[in-house]
């Protein structure tokens, strides 16, 4: 999709998972890309599949019920869906490595910080335990946890809510990998803090060339970090384009109601858009196992004609690095 | 504070110099070891058909607070009152009577409706407790009550977890609507839901404030969904208002270096905007149970002086209904 080379792709990846209900397509066909240095936001609501899908490039889905049953994920010449577990398991936390929401249930509660840190280092580089502890220091320093010799023997449930997440980054980093998945990994955290993280996430990115890919449900978190946006919409891609030419014209008629439908800051200080009503998305997200034939948005959308009904939209270019998955042609 | 104190009508609620702290206990004993300073001095008021939004960070007792005006935890000391009225002394019967006047709205309505039981009867109870209707009385109110939400009247009949989030969210609102309050004190009432749907219940909670005169005591930690609904917004801090203002004036103008740096922490939806990189705030948010001397927000605050170390600052009105507690102002 782009003329940057990709350190991470997935092609047409399809991700289900067996439920009482039926079959759920998670993930239906999704490709992406993301080069290194760039951040790739994937962004979308609750069943959108933007975690399944993130998940998947490490092969983190719980199987059963769920599974990988088609696409690839390319990854340094490799399928990483066809490679062995003894190899995925050599590139988690080393090649690539993901941070979470939630860094408590990531973290071990029984280790002390600098163990956590130190221990990827000595299993998937051979680092000796003394130069293990030196480089957990230097993480921990580069993190910006202050007193890092006192932490490197404390516990998580010792620190905060920021703390931790700048632990869990410590460890993801530890190991210099290409690609960071970042999970929704400031939505449990306050704003001021949030701000925190998101600008270590990029001082590192920028220090250590990673690509990062953002998976987050907040478009203000996107606006601010990433370079290029998925806008993933009932498991599939729906549009892709800069993220300057995704806010400046959404093209897909979903994405144009997630912007319309946030109480925006930057409008009420300007002093147009007070009380205004915001406008709703009708509706709700249908049921993955239950999908209509045509555009999984033609229930709620306003531009809806038979067409979106009947036929899934082809996913086409729009303008220049900017494609969409709709039908219609929407007005400037 | 005194803001507002002109007018003959009392305001629908005041609150004056509320403290609720919790013991901490340690030992075999359970012996008191601290307290933690959840709510440690607020005085707010609300006037009829206004919505004040309480905004602030995890630990800073703004959810301690909308419970303790409900007394759904007993506040320490300091006075509450709706229409005039005490209700801080009032006994159980009494504060069964007032407690029609005042609502709740949770974050999360699942948890509190009775998964066996079809919605409609949860909110018909309501109404039978407090004596208002029952029967086929109580039904037709309960029916009205659900199309009034933008649910389907047929819907009274489903089970809880039939609803999806944001319909639930309505559920919850019919409920609290049942026993016609004055005032709804809504607790992050849109934060598990979606943007899309987030949108519809904020749509929902400003047409009733229309349609019904309703006051809403508004919390929350978006500061974006807070200014869209808000005409007033509180700031709290470690327990305390650090400021008050109109919400136009409070974005324009924020006083309090924490105000100043929660506005800039927000992402905004537009590339365009670059951060400041100037804005982040060191460190954390210290401990409720061990709140810092002097002003408690200068372990973090950017600005702070000898004398913010030592002393309080006091909570002054530096323009017409602009409340600040800053050395610096």
């Amino acid at each position: 999709m782009d003329a940057m080379a990709a350190v991470l792709e997935l092609k047409n990846l399809q991700t289900q998972f067996a439920t009482r209900d039926g079959i759920v397509r998670a993930v239906d066909g999704v490709s992406y890309a993301v080069g290194q240095g760039e951040t790739l936001g994937v962004v979308g609501e609750s069943g959108c599949g933007k975690s399944v899908s993130s998940l998947s490039i490490l092969r983190l889905i719980p199987d059963p019920p769920g599974k990988i049953v088609g696409g690839s994920v390319l990854f340094a010449g490799e399928d990483l869906t066809r490679v062995s577990e003894e190899r995925i398991r050599a590139v988690r936390g080393n090649e690539i490595s993901m941070i979470f929401q939630e860094p408590m249930t990531s973290l071990n509660p029984m280790m002390t910080i600098g163990k956590q840190i130190s221990e990827p280092l000595t299993r998937h580089l051979g680092l000796s335990k003394k130069q293990a502890a030196d480089r957990a220091q230097e993480m921990l320093a580069l993190v910006q946890i202050p007193d890092t010799r006192k932490w490197l023997s404390g516990y998580p449930h010792e620190m905060s809510g920021g703390m931790r997440q700048r632990v869990m980054i410590a460890i993801a980093l530890a190991c210099d990998p290409k690609v960071l998945i970042a999970d929704e990994p400031t939505t449990a955290l306050d704003v001021t803090i949030q701000a925190q993280i998101l600008q270590l996430i990029r001082e590192l990115q920028e220090k250590m060339g990673t690509a990062v890919i953002m998976v987050t449900h907040d478009l203000g978190v996107i606006a601010e970090v990433a370079d290029r946006v998925v806008v993933m919409y009932a498991g599939r891609k729906i549009e892709e384009a800069s993220v300057k030419k995704l806010f400046a014209r959404p093209r897909h008629p979903y994405t144009r109601g997630l912007m319309t439908a946030i109480p925006r800051l930057d409008k009420i200080t300007n002093g147009d858009g007070l009380s205004k009503r915001l406008t709703e998305i009708p509706g709700v997200v249908p049921p993955l196992y239950d999908l209509p034939a045509g555009c999984a948005f033609a229930d709620r959308c306003g531009y809806a004609t038979d067409q979106c009904r009947i036929e899934k939209p082809v996913f086409e270019k729009k303008s220049p690095n900017h494609w969409a998955a709709c039908w219609q042609e929407l007005p400037g | 504070m005194a803001a507002d104190q002109k007018s003959p009508v009392a305001p629908l609620l005041e609150v004056i110099d509320l403290k609720t702290h919790f013991p901490i206990r340690t030992g075999v004993f359970s012996r008191v070891s601290g307290h933690v300073y959840a709510v440690d001095g607020v005085s707010i008021n609300l006037r009829e058909g206004e919505t004040l939004g309480l905004v602030g960070e995890s630990g800073s007792g703004k959810s301690t607070l909308g419970k303790s005006i409900m007394r759904l935890v007993e506040p320490t000391s300091g006075e509450i009152k709706i229409s005039g009225v005490a209700i801080t002394g009032l006994n159980k019967r009494d504060m069964f009577v007032h407690r029609r006047q005042v609502q709740m709205v949770f974050q999360d309505p699942y948890s509190s409706l009775n998964p066996r039981i079809p919605v409609g009867k949860v909110v018909a109870e309501a109404l039978h407790i407090h004596g208002i209707a029952s029967g086929v009385a109580a039904d037709e109110m309960v029916r009205e009550l659900f199309r009034r939400v933008g649910l389907r009247a047929a819907q009274t009949r489903n089970y809880a977890n039939e609803f999806s989030g944001g319909q639930r969210q309505r559920v919850g609102i019919a409920r609290a609507l049942a026993l016609n309050p004055k005032l709804i004190i809504a607790d992050e009432p849109v934060s598990a839901l979606d943007v899309s749907v987030q949108a519809q219940v904020i749509n929902l909670f400003m047409d009733l404030q229309q349609e019904l005169g309703l006051s809403y005591l508004f919390i929350a930690h978006d500061l974006a969904v807070v200014a869209q609904v808000c005409h007033r917004i509180a700031v709290m801090y470690l327990g305390k208002i650090i400021e008050v203002a109109n919400r136009d004036e409070l974005f324009k103008a924020p006083q309090h270096p924490y105000t100043q740096a929660l506005l800039a922490s927000i992402p905004i939806p537009n590339p365009e905007i670059k951060p400041a990189a100037d804005r982040v705030l060191q460190g954390d948010i210290p401990s409720p149970s061990d709140p810092p001397k002097g002003c408690r927000f200068h372990t973090r605050c950017p600005l702070a002086e000898t004398r913010c170390r030592t002393e309080e600052p006091p909570f002054k009105e530096g323009s017409p209904g602009h409340w600040v507690a800053c050395h610096l102002h």
